[in-house]
């Protein structure tokens, strides 16, 4: 497993016994584990490069092992600061692996990673979507003013009809997520400085894409929450 | 969070609601959403040939009270403008004329996109199938 960059001089030394650290986690010299540094991010943590196509399986090999190495329960008689630090590592450390476990996170965390403080989710869905939920909603509030006759009947089929295409939409977008992610793996690859202008417009036009896929995947679950929660509320009233 | 008067006066009784015909050549639609609060609204105008002046302006809402609020208050204010007036209203108006908390800007937003959307729906039947000029002028 390769070791997070050192930027900053004074995390390269022991909290507590202040000589040069060779591991990141763990001090070799008096073993006291080392508290994350704020400027290192969940990919650095875990020996990770900045690639968003990731092998799950060795992703969790690495969040296992240096669970291992935090876990707060092997700390239980340590000194106060090293519990502490065993404490917020180990919490960091599960919020980094569920994050980038998802991809829909893992684009999250990346957006936010790339354009900072910057960054806002769009609040723009392509015209087609919000047809289509448009439509969505008028079946569910005519669903609303009938009850119990054929009008009804046809309703549902309708509706149920549209959850399943809105399905197979949400789980479209999130293939085309693997997609952005592909092309953003491709361009830093080829890069030779990540910070050069044109390098620069590349990935952010990717970010952009990245965005719209998901804002596009959060308004589908929340419609597709609905229907479910209308055609649920639906039957239990007919009974 | 409390509604402003306005805001209760549209939702209790929202002005013109309902649908005009979207295959007709004088009727621009707009649909827009809002993925974060899952709020949708369809905004339609029919704009007289011969004057270019919106005759009827038509919106129905599925969201919170002050979506439905800036949406019925821009189909008053769409009704009687010129596209060219009508391309000039502002969310920062909605918020104005509603009071809206920040937390609601966002409503005023889509209801200002609604519009732009309308309109740039009718520009494009009246060009044909042709490009759409005001959509590209309104590019970040």
């Amino acid at each position: 497993m390769s070791t997070p960059k050192q930027t900053d001089q004074s995390h390269s030394l022991c909290w507590n016994c202040h000589s040069e650290l060779e591991s990141p986690y763990k001090c070799v010299r008096c073993v006291k584990i080392q508290p994350w540094a704020d400027d290192t991010d969940y990919f650095q943590f875990l020996g990770l490069p900045r690639r968003l196509q990731i092998d799950l399986d060795d992703l969790e090999a690495r969040f296992l092992k240096l669970s291992r190495i935090f876990h707060p329960d092997f700390f239980q008689e340590s000194e106060f600061a090293e519990q502490d630090i065993a404490l917020v590592n180990a919490a960091r450390l599960n919020k980094a692996y569920a994050t980038l476990k998802d991809r829909e996170t893992r684009a999250g965390y990346i957006l936010e990673l790339e354009l900072g403080e910057k960054y806002r989710p769009t609040k723009n869905v392509p015209p087609e979507l919000a047809t289509s939920i448009f439509e969505v909603q008028e079946l569910m509030a005519e669903l609303s003013t009938h009850s119990g006759n054929a009008a009804e009947q046809e309703t549902i089929k309708a509706l149920k009809a549209r959850k399943e295409e809105l399905h197979k939409d949400s789980h479209a977008r999130l293939e085309e997520l693997d997609v952005h992610f592909a092309a953003y793996d491709k361009v830093i690859g080829a890069a030779t400085s990540p910070f050069e202008p044109s390098v620069r417009r590349k990935i952010e036009e990717i970010l952009r894409a990245m965005d719209q896929t998901l804002a596009a995947r959060l308004y589908l679950k929340r419609i597709i929450q609905n229907i479910t929660a209308t055609l649920e509320g639906n039957s239990t009233n007919g009974h | 969070m409390a509604y402003s008067e306005k805001v209760i006066d549209h939702y209790n009784q929202p002005r013109n609601v309902g649908s005009l015909d979207k295959k007709e050549k004088n009727v621009g639609t707009g649909i827009v959403g809002a993925p974060e609060c899952g709020d949708v609204m369809k905004l339609q105008i029919k704009v007289n040939d011969k004057t270019g002046v919106v005759e009827d302006a038509k919106f129905k809402t599925f969201g919170c009270g002050s979506a439905i609020a800036s949406s019925s208050l821009a189909t008053e204010w769409l009704r009687g403008k010129t596209i060219d007036e009508a391309m000039e209203i502002k969310n920062v108006d909605i918020v104005n004329e509603l009071s809206l908390p920040p937390v609601k800007i966002h409503c005023s937003v889509l209801a200002e996109d609604a519009i732009k959307a309308a309109i740039a729906d009718y520009k494009k039947k009246q060009n044909g199938n042709g490009v759409d000029p005001v959509r590209e002028d309104d590019q970040e």
